[in-house]
Parts: C-alpha cells; structure tokens; sequence
C-alpha cells in the first residue's frame, strides 16, 4: 500500500471523536485506504453477544479458520478507533 | 437471541419448503456424537428490543423428536466415473488437458481401478506428472517426470499400461513437442471390474482424491497398450468429433453431448455412459473453441471440456439422522426446527406452504436469492467488502464456522481455489447463511439483518398487523409458472429478489398481465438470470455476463448457461430490464447509512390518495429511521426510467437522491467511466417509489430499497413507511379494479 500523503494527527483525532461520523474528504479517502488492505491477516470482529460484545481477530487464508486475538470490545466505535490504530501504526513502519 | 444456532451441531434440510403433512428430512453431523432434540417452532416475529434483537416464536405442539446425531464427512470436489467391465490385458487412456491451478497437496487428473489396484496420473505442486500405482491398502508405488505442464494450457495426455512389460507409461504432447515417462511396477495381476476417474483418483471424504483443478476433453479409452502415434491419432480424431476404429476401443466419452445433464455420454460402441459427480461446470470453451460461435448450443463441439473444481459441491451426502413429520394442519409460515444436544445447537428454517392457497396474499419467499448467496464467503477472503461497508466487518458464529470448513462449499459471489467464478449454487449441504439471526455487512449500519433475516421483518410487519398470507417461493413459480400465483389478489416481495429464472419472471409478469396486484418491496430486483436443473432442483446456475455489478466475470465465450442453454447475465441484457416489469431497476448500492425518500408532487395525484392518510406535502420525509441504516431508502436502490421500460404513467411519489459518499452509481450505468458516479454526484444515482395501475385492473407499488424493509419492521409507534404499505396492502386486497388514467397507452 503507498503511505497516504496525510496521515496528519488532525486527521487521526477526527476520525478518533466520531469513527461513525460525517468524515472529511481527506479522512475518507484515508479510511478507504486503510479499508482495502489485503484480506489475509486483515482485522475483523467475531461477534460474542449480538450487539453487545465484539472480539478482534484477524482473517486468515481460504479454508482456514478465523484467528481470534485478545482484544474485546463493548462498543463498535472503541473497536474502529483500536483498528484505526493499529492501521496507521502499520503504514507508519512501512513508509518508514 | 432465542434459537441461536453455536453450530456444534450442523445440518441442511432435504429442502427448504414443505407442506403441511409432509415430513422434512434431517441431515445433521455434530463435532461429537451426541443424542438430539427435535422441536419445532412457528416464527412470528422480531422486534428491537434493549439494543438487539427480540425474537417471538411459537413451539408446535405434537411435532418433535429425538435422534441420533453423529460427525459426518463431506466428500467435496467434482470428479468424473465410468464403470468399464473387466480391462485385462492392459490399456491406453487418452485425454486432453488444461490444469487452471495447482495444489501443493496433489492434483489428482485420471486413475483406472482394475480390481483393486489403482493406477493413477497426477500432478504435483508444481506441474510435474506423477505416475502412481497401489494395490488396495498396499504401498504407492510413484513416479515423478522430470518436465511439467504448462497452467492454462491444453496438453494431449496418453497414459498406457502394459500388463506383460508392467510398465505404466504416459505420453504428452503440447504443441509439437511430444514427451513421454514411464514407471515399472512390481510383478502383480490386475483383474476385476475396472473403473475410470478423471479429476480424481481415489474418491473419498480425503479432499486430496477428487482434487483436480482444470478443465478435461475427449477421453477415450482402449483395450490393451497402443503406439504412441496410434494414440494420439486416434485421441485427435475423437477430439475433432469423429469416432477412431472402433476395434479395441472400451469407450469414448464426449462432453459436447448433453451438456445440461450429469451425463456424459459414451459414443463408442458399448454404451459406458459416464456419471458426473458434484456438478463440474459444462459448456465451457474446450480446446477447440474458436470464437466463431458464443453458446453451445450453435457449437457443441466448440465446448467438448467440462471444468473440473476441487471446490465444487452438489450434495454433502450426509445421511438422513431425522424425518420430522409436520403436523397435517400447519399454518403458513416460516418454521424454525431446533436440534439441540450435547454437542450444541442447530436451528434450521423452513417454509411451510399451504396445502390449498388460503389467504388472498402471498409473500413471494426469494428463495433463488438466499440461494445465490448461501455461504457467501467473500467476507473471509478475496473481495474485500469492509471498504464496501465503510465500517470493520462483523463476522457471526455462522461466517466463523464457515471459515473453517470449506468443506461447505461456496456461493455464486465466491471463486474457485482457480480463480474462476462458481456458477452453481445447491441446498444440499450446510447453508450457514440461512439464518434467523444471520446478519451481514450487506445490511448496513443498525441490526445488519440481510436477506432471509431482513425478510423476516417484513413477516413481523404482517404478523404484528394481523394480515393473513401464505409464502409462495421462487421455486414455485419456476415449476408451477403464474398458476402459482393466480390464486392471490395480491403478491408481496421480499427485501432483495434479485435472482430469477425465466420462467419465474415470467410468472410474476403473467400475474401482473392477468390484473394481479404486486407490492415490491425491496431493491435490485429481477436482476440477475439464473437456471434450475432437471435433475437436481435444489440447484440453479448463473452466469456473471458481460455487465452488472460482479464479484467475478465468466469468461468470454461462456455466457450460455449449461442447465438450460439460456443466455445469462443481467435480465437488462436479456432484453427485460426490471423497470418493464416493476417500473423500478437497480441503480446502485451503498451499505453504510440509509436515508429518507422525499416525497414529490407526485404523491399527490388523486390516483395515489389511497396510499396516504393525510394530503402528502412535496417536499416532505418519508421513512427517516429504520432498523437498516436508519432509513427506508438505501443498501441496493432502484430508479424509474421511461428510457428502460418504466410505464409513462407511472407516479414517482417519493425519491431518495441526497446519498451520502458510499452509494455508488451501477457500472451498467456507466459507459465511459467518470468520477460522479458516487453520493448525491449522478442523477441516475437515486431510490423512487413508484405507483402504477394495470390494464388488467391490477396495481404495481414498487419501493425499490432493500432498506424498506428495515423501517418497515420498526414497531415504532407513528411509522410512516408502515403507515403507507399497509395502506397499499389493503387497496390491492380490494377487488375494486385500478383503472390507467385516460389517453394512456400502457
């Protein structure tokens, strides 16, 4: 993936206070850039109570099960900021 | 929620629509041997409660048992099988290859059983040839050729055998290069009934036996170990359609003969017609395809190769642990069936069907949909749907077993382990999406309820408002035509019938022709063609032509489907775009937010005052919450359009054109691509309501949102959307006949 030419911290606290809200054009093109990272090893949730508590885990190839990761989350907004994170911590080490 | 399946047990039913009496078999395994209860539970509704989902159901009394419920095995892949008679004396097998993908875990092209040794060709990760021979249980004797095959590339193959000499040998030719291998065996007698398997070489629950990725032509099959020049000559002249000498010769198969069936006929002299196992696909390009022709039907020869997968599957085979008699006097409806034990629970729906058409409604069950999407796996892998959804994607107990066994087959969203699109769909196995709690990224922000457990809104709506109606299913229309539907006044869709067979499409246009009533309610409907099968009804195919949002394209020359010889693709190509039929078609989708209608000066029109209570003011929101995305207009919306077939008197009473940035405009719509094909940026980019009346003094109320059904399910008091449908409902239910305005040509 190219490094976005933003990445600024405005960005990131925009997106931060409202994951589900009215974005910016430069935050969604970010988010649509974070969004179509390969599907192998990409982070999802697996559903513990419907609706109420989510679990990170991350894809893994055709055929092979799901790999579930520590993290649990009671609100779909902490889970986006969590993902959010660890996406621009990612692109970070790789523009480096 | 109530009646959640944990999927430690997993079943599919025989089918997924019975009547009353009838008994619904059960095909359950379990991640350990357990025993299992049976009940049966009547779905009446479900409603937002405390930030999830409230589910009502009703346990049918007198309709329940116990069984036995024990791990089962799937034996997944196509594969191809000719009994042969006895085979002393040796043979020569001749074929031609293309091989589309290679597993590191063996590529199994063709065995012969004679007896019980079995010699087999294959391919390894690589490519490389290996030549194998076993006796029962005994050790592999293999061989691995020092060249390899060439992926997407026709080779002709000749594998020989020459009991005397015990040599297995094989012979392959690409172009003019002929290479050869052979293997000598040790010193034992092969006798007994002999077998041939293409695309396999053993056959068993071991997914490495029928493991061929690739496409097969021509094969033919003679007594005793022929030159190498006499069997290539003679492979060539099957292949060009002609039958070589037919001395020597146990059977030559050629797959440009019935092409729809399982079939594959035996054109030589002894009649050793072969059997298809687990639906490969057929009428596809085989060596010879020229481009001269694009179906089949006109070139038969041009499409001689069927396409084998080590991921096709028609039927998971799982025997039958239950029968569950319904009782003889059943409502309507849709039925949950619980099996719980030990080893966890399983709930699978069914729909009952009326022994005699009772009700003057019909819910139009969108059964070939839920079909094409059964097991939809894109989520897990390839097609990376979250920058769809705009949000992270939420997989369910149902998507996470899926994961893990691929043994359950795929959807018509899904690829191949090739990469090439998967044309058939069946019931037969494990269908984890036909859930009543399964949801989906598909249904955007909110309860995410999609297909099957969005419809079930529209059934809560109808149970919560005392409307009485039976379910009619797209597979009943296909096999009854419009008689299936004659006995209704009026007909009421689900949230997203979007795939139909002519002959379904034909029966609701004939209901409409003979002043039937029909509410749509949903989005990008009638869009997408499909066939069923003769033999297996429990399955239909599709080809994903040359236009239309797709998660994957058939390839050129390859748009003719195999089951019926039809031309697939959109209906739209077909010449029947869904505006003909219901004045709305599919425009384009976003599954994020969904958003209000506006009424326009249209809902005015006296011919429209039916639909509401108080005079409808231009301008106005229509539907502004909803349990899908928080709005009746959103995920796959359609528009009128006059230019594509919507009546010139139909009445937009309503539209939803100020979408946000995740709706994207149809790439039907789009001939030279352009960056305003997003949001509130394109003015083909919208969701109308729309009113007609029939020359036959029927109506057609079109909503043209699969969100509707989300608002439409929200018990709230005040609820315009429902205030408006039920409005609709009960003037269709009215035999007083819609008149079309004066001076209208419709």
């Amino acid at each position: 993936m190219t490094a976005p030419t933003s990445t600024s911290d405005a960005l990131a606290e925009e997106f931060l206070a409202a994951p589900f809200g009215q974005h910016s054009p430069a935050l969604r093109r970010l988010l649509l850039q974070l969004r179509s990272l390969p599907a192998r090893g990409k982070h999802v949730l697996v559903e513990v109570e419907p609706f109420g508590r989510w679990r990170l885990a991350r894809l893994a190839g055709p055929g092979e099960p799901v790999e579930l990761l520590d993290e649990v989350f009671t609100s779909l907004e902490d889970a986006e900021r969590h993902v959010f994170r660890l996406r621009i911590a990612l692109l970070e080490e790789e523009g480096r | 929620m109530k009646l959640s399946p944990d999927f430690g047990i997993v079943g599919y039913t025989g089918r997924w629509q019975y009547r009353p009496g009838e008994a619904v078999t059960l095909h359950l395994s379990a991640d350990e041997p357990c025993e299992a209860a049976v009940r049966l539970h009547r779905f009446r509704r479900m409603a937002p409660a405390d930030g999830a989902l409230d589910i009502e159901c009703d346990p049918v009394e007198g309709a329940g048992l116990t069984c036995r419920v024990a791990p089962q095995q799937t034996v997944i892949g196509s594969w191809f099988e000719a009994k042969l008679g006895a085979l002393d004396g040796g043979f020569t097998l001749g074929l031609l290859a293309m091989p589309t993908a290679l597993s590191a875990g063996g590529n199994g092209l063709a065995a012969v059983a004679i007896g019980d040794v079995v010699l087999s060709l294959a391919l390894d990760g690589a490519g490389h040839p290996v030549l194998a021979a076993q006796a029962g249980e005994g050790d592999l004797i293999g061989g691995t050729a020092p060249f390899r095959l060439t992926l997407a590339r026709w080779v002709e193959l000749v594998l020989g055998f020459d009991p005397a000499r015990q040599v297995l040998r094989l012979i392959v030719r690409e172009g003019d290069e002929v290479r050869s291998f052979a293997l000598a065996l040790p010193s034992r007698a092969a006798d007994g009934p002999a077998t041939l398997r293409l695309a396999a070489t053993r056959v068993g629950a071991d997914a490495r036996h029928a493991s061929f990725d690739g496409r097969i032509e021509a094969p033919i099959l003679w007594r005793g170990d022929m030159t190498d020049d006499r069997a290539l000559a003679g492979l060539a002249t099957h292949a060009g359609g002609d039958l070589p000498n037919p001395a020597d010769l146990v059977a030559a198969w050629d797959f440009s003969r019935a092409i729809e069936s399982a079939v594959a006929p035996d054109v030589g002299p002894h009649g050793r017609d072969g059997r298809l196992f687990n639906l490969p696909t057929r009428a596809v390009k085989g060596s010879r395809w020229s481009g001269g022709e694009q179906s089949w039907r006109h070139a038969p020869r041009d499409y001689a190769a069927i396409h084998f997968h080590r991921d096709d599957l028609l039927d998971a085979g799982w025997p039958v642990a239950a029968r569950l008699e319904l009782p003889a006097e059943l409502r309507s409806g849709v039925y949950l069936i619980e099996i719980a034990g030990a080893a966890g629970r399983e709930t699978l729906p069914i729909l009952v069907r009326p022994k005699a058409p009772r009700a003057p409604l019909a819910f139009l069950a969108s059964t070939f949909t839920w079909l094409a999407y059964t097991n939809d796996r894109c989520l897990l892998h390839g097609a990376n749907p979250e920058m769809f959804a705009n949000r992270l994607l939420v997989l369910t107990a149902g998507d996470c077993k899926l994961a893990a066994h691929p043994e359950y087959g795929l959807s018509l969203y899904d690829t191949h382990a090739d990469g090439s699109g998967v044309s058939y769909a069946s019931r037969r196995r494990p269908c984890l999406t036909l859930r009543h709690v399964q949801r989906a990224w598909q249904g955007a922000l909110g309860s995410s309820l999609w297909n099957f457990s969005a419809d079930l809104l529209i059934l809560s709506w109808l149970e919560r408002e005392g409307i009485a109606f039976d379910i009619v299913t797209d597979d009943d229309l296909d096999r009854d035509g419009a008689d299936a539907l004659a006995p209704y006044r009026c007909v009421m869709t689900g949230s997203h019938p979007e795939y139909h067979t002519a002959r379904s499409h034909d029966a609701v246009g004939g209901f409409l022709k003979a002043g039937g009533r029909l509410i749509y309610l949903g989005g990008n409907g009638f869009y997408w063609r499909v066939s069923t099968h003769g033999d297996y009804p429990e399955t239909i195919e599709l080809r994903r032509a040359e236009d239309g949002n797709r998660s994957w394209a058939s390839e050129p020359g390859e748009y003719y489907h195999a089951f019926d010889g039809a031309y697939g693709g959109l209906w739209r190509r077909n010449g029947r775009a869904p505006q003909t039929l219901v004045g709305v078609g599919y425009s384009g989708q976003g599954f994020y937010r969904c958003h209000p209608y506006r009424l326009l000066p249209g809902a005015s029109d006296p011919r429209a005052a039916f639909l509401f209570g108080k005079a409808p003011r231009a301008g106005s929101p229509l539907g502004a919450f909803g349990l899908s995305g928080g709005g009746a207009a959103g995920i796959e919306i359609d528009r009128a359009d006059p230019a594509l077939g919507t009546p010139a008197h139909a009445l937009v009473l309503a539209t939803s054109d100020r979408l946000d940035d995740s709706y994207i405009l149809a790439n039907e719509e789009v001939l030279v691509n352009r960056p305003t094909v997003t949001g509130n940026m394109s003015p083909l980019l919208r969701c109308d309501l729309v009113f007609y009346e029939t020359p036959a003094g029927g109506a057609v109320l079109s909503t043209g949102s699969v969100a509707w059904a989300g608002t439409l399910g929200d018990p709230r008091p005040d609820n315009d959307v429902a205030d408006l449908t039920l409005r609709a409902v009960e003037r269709f239910l009215d035999p007083a006949p819609f008149t079309v305005p004066p001076g209208v040509s419709a």
